[in-house]
């Protein structure tokens, strides 16, 4: 009976063990989704910090008691905290998001990994100075300084984006080049034959290939929006829509290359 | 004696009645007449409720009636894969074809769902400008 018992609660015992060694597993496994939900979170935090902050200089503007400067400087630096650990994780959210996406260049890839890991950096520095600011003005100082260096956070984010959306494009048209480089041979190997005429398979080929180079044209346009991007000029939110606008029309010649491609297959299945 | 039995037998037992009796009857009169009055509402408030529930069917029911729609069977559908090929050539069941027929159809998916906004992503909107001057 105790032998019994021994075994079925070593069993029992096993398995939480087994379960409990997967959870963690999980929970260590540091993906897009989980960067992501840190950002939410953190820019939640932040949006309820600004609240508090704005209370504060209302009060400090209007009392000008030392009280209320106390409370300010406690809210700014609060606020200030928050806003550099949501521009970090945003920032580490855009990396998880670039590296879990196919089709983008290695080369491209790791040039923008190492601009995105040293704006971290600069963010991770920036929030710990925080900390020995002693009055307000050593905090407005300092604030001054993420406002210089916001302009090329705004523009590595959507160099990111842009790259993410060139990514995902890049991956189908090279899906679809491999499937005109297959069609090609197969079209070869029909003509040897001669059993069935492939003009008309030809020209749909044609046809195919010519949407595939417009979305390449395309895509370098899109290409320039972004990378003219400067950090302190113009708005960069306005340039990246443009960027935005051209990577949907490529993604529009992408599907009508591939619908000639549908076209094609039925004309190789249908007989003279 | 008997020209006082007759005067008896003559007597007005009309104007004899007490006026209070009149009144009374009067009363049940009134209260007969209302009874009555009340009866007729109930029985025409419960025509009015009858008749509002039988329109409201019938409003429904050719509502009903109105939304309905003929059975419609599709029709052929315009993209060529779903339309059968009627004279298929030696290589309707070749399996490249096939093959490539396959992931063309997969791509074609991929290019329905690819999300090209990602507005999710886009910068937080964060107030950069701080200062303590009014």
């Amino acid at each position: 009976m105790t032998k019994r018992f021994l075994i079925v609660s070593s069993l029992i015992f096993l398995f939480f063990l087994t379960v409990s060694a997967t959870g963690a597993q999980n929970e260590d496994q540091f993906d897009f989704n989980r960067a992501n939900e840190d950002y939410l979170y953190t820019y939640g935090t932040y949006r309820q910090t600004h609240n508090e902050y704005v209370t504060a200089r209302e009060q400090f503007l209007t009392y000008q008691t030392l009280t209320a400067k106390t409370l300010a400087l406690e809210q700014t630096l609060n606020m200030l905290q928050k806003r550099d650990e949501t521009l970090r994780t945003y920032l580490t959210a855009l990396r998880m998001k670039m590296a879990e996406t196919t089709g983008i260049s290695n080369y491209k890839q790791n040039t923008h990994y190492l601009k995105l890991d040293a704006e971290v950096s600069w963010y991770v520095e920036h929030c710990d100075g925080l900390t020995s600011a002693g009055t307000l003005e050593d905090l407005v100082k300092l604030s001054e300084e993420a406002e210089d260096e916001h302009g090329k956070t705004e523009m590595l984010a959507y160099q990111a984006l842009g790259l993410i959306l060139e990514g995902k494009e890049e991956h189908l048209k090279s899906q679809i080049e491999e499937q005109i480089n297959l069609i090609e041979e197969k079209i070869k190997e029909i003509k040897e034959k001669g059993d069935k005429d492939t003009t008309t398979a030809e020209r749909w080929l044609l046809e195919a290939e010519n949407k595939l180079t417009r979305s390449e044209e395309k895509l370098v346009e899109a290409n320039n929006f972004l990378e003219e991007m400067k950090p302190n000029r113009g708005d960069k939110a306005k340039d990246y829509s443009e960027a935005q606008k051209l990577f949907s029309e490529a993604h529009l010649y992408l599907k009508e290359a591939n619908g000639f491609l549908k076209e094609l297959i039925r004309e190789i299945k249908t007989a003279d | 004696m008997a020209e006082s039995k007759e005067e008896v037998i003559s007597q007005d037992f009309e104007a004899q009645i007490p006026e209070e009796e009149e009144k009374r009857g009067r009363g049940q009169e009134i209260k007969e007449r209302i009874k009555n009055i009340k009866k007729k509402y109930v029985f025409l408030g419960f025509g009015v409720v009858l008749f509002l529930v039988i329109a409201l069917i019938i409003i429904n029911s050719s509502l009903k009636f109105g939304e309905f729609k003929p059975p419609t069977f599709p029709s052929p559908t315009p993209s060529p894969f779903e339309e059968e090929i009627l004279n298929p050539s030696a290589y309707a069941t070749d399996s490249a074809v096939l093959e490539i027929e396959n992931r063309i159809k997969g791509i074609n998916q991929e290019l329905e769902n690819t999300d090209l906004k990602e507005t999710g992503l886009n910068p937080p909107v964060l107030d950069i400008k701080v200062n303590f001057e009014e």
